[in-house]
């Protein structure tokens, strides 16, 4: 069937026929703008979740902020506890460590896969905690030796911790001086 | 431990472990409890530990520190394996305890200096 025989064929058409071929791409021009808005929404959409996830995430870290500097404290309290030596003290501010970092970790967690290396050094030091609490519950002399391991463990955890307030504090600053 | 599902599981994990820990790929640590050592098992951790009242003892904990699951094996008590995975734990405790705690107190390397300095 030569072009020639199809175009002579097409003049005896009736108006179906024609809304046939004409349809045929606007059908397709229909799809695409739907598409093409469909993908505009979708864009919308993950953007906003992106957004969203972003100001978890930078709460989180905020959060994270103001509870590190208490697990500061639990420590230091801790390590005055076990030097005075004072074993009810001792116990109760290993508790109070664990906790705190408890939380500071689920901080971590939330901003994401940044904060990995504090949240390893908390596991390794809650891992070492109910040995050294349990040396504690046994009472004897020098709780500063009996707590060592757990102790240097919580050390490397709050170590940390303080660099990464350093480090947040030093970039808020230089945020602060270039405005 | 509470139940056979309990025994089951504490005896696949013991197994496990000291397959790893033979190939290298567990990190075991010294606690404050003197023979007990410890590895970071996410999302918690793992205890092994040696006591002159219970022979050996594994404790699993979360992450918070908090006791889930804890075995304790004596194989000198032949009443001890009421199963199959008990018998197991009873067989294979003492040995991933020796093997950690050679790997922990780096037993074989001190050995090896000490001949080295004898010649």
């Amino acid at each position: 069937v030569s072009a020639s025989t199809l175009f002579l064929a097409a003049l005896g058409w009736d108006l179906p026929d024609w809304f046939s071929v004409i349809g045929f791409p606007l059908t397709l021009l229909g799809l695409y703008v739907g598409w093409r808005e469909l993908m505009r929404t979708k864009d919308a959409a993950v953007a906003a979740r992106d957004a969203v996830r972003d100001t978890q995430r930078q709460l989180a870290d905020n959060h994270l902020l103001l509870v590190i500097p208490r697990l500061l404290q639990a420590s230091r309290d801790l390590e005055h506890a076990v030097r005075r030596p004072d074993l009810e003290a001792a116990q109760k501010e290993m508790a109070q460590w664990r906790e705190l970092a408890v939380q500071v970790r689920t901080l971590a967690e939330r901003k994401g896969g940044e904060r990995i290396a504090l949240i390893e050094k908390i596991d390794r030091a809650i891992a070492l905690i109910p040995p050294a609490e349990e040396a504690l519950n046994d009472g004897g002399a020098d709780p500063y030796e009996r707590t060592r391991h757990a102790r240097d463990r919580i050390r490397d955890a709050v170590d940390e911790a303080t660099r990464i307030v350093t480090e947040r504090m030093a970039f808020v600053e230089i945020e602060r001086t270039s405005r | 431990m509470s139940s056979t599902a309990s025994a089951d599981k504490l005896k696949a994990l013991a197994e496990r472990l000291l397959e790893r820990t033979r190939d290298g790929r567990v990190a075991w640590e010294q606690t404050d409890r003197e023979l007990t050592f410890a590895t970071v098992l996410k999302p918690g951790s793992v205890r092994i530990g040696r006591t002159t009242t219970a022979g050996y003892s594994l404790v699993v904990t979360n992450g918070q520190g908090t006791t889930l699951e804890q075995v304790a094996v004596d194989p000198d008590d032949p009443f001890q394996a009421t199963s199959t995975s008990m018998a197991a734990l009873v067989r294979i405790l003492p040995q991933l305890h020796e093997m950690v705690r050679r790997q922990v107190l780096e037993v074989d390397s001190t050995l090896d200096s000490m001949l080295d300095q004898l010649g």
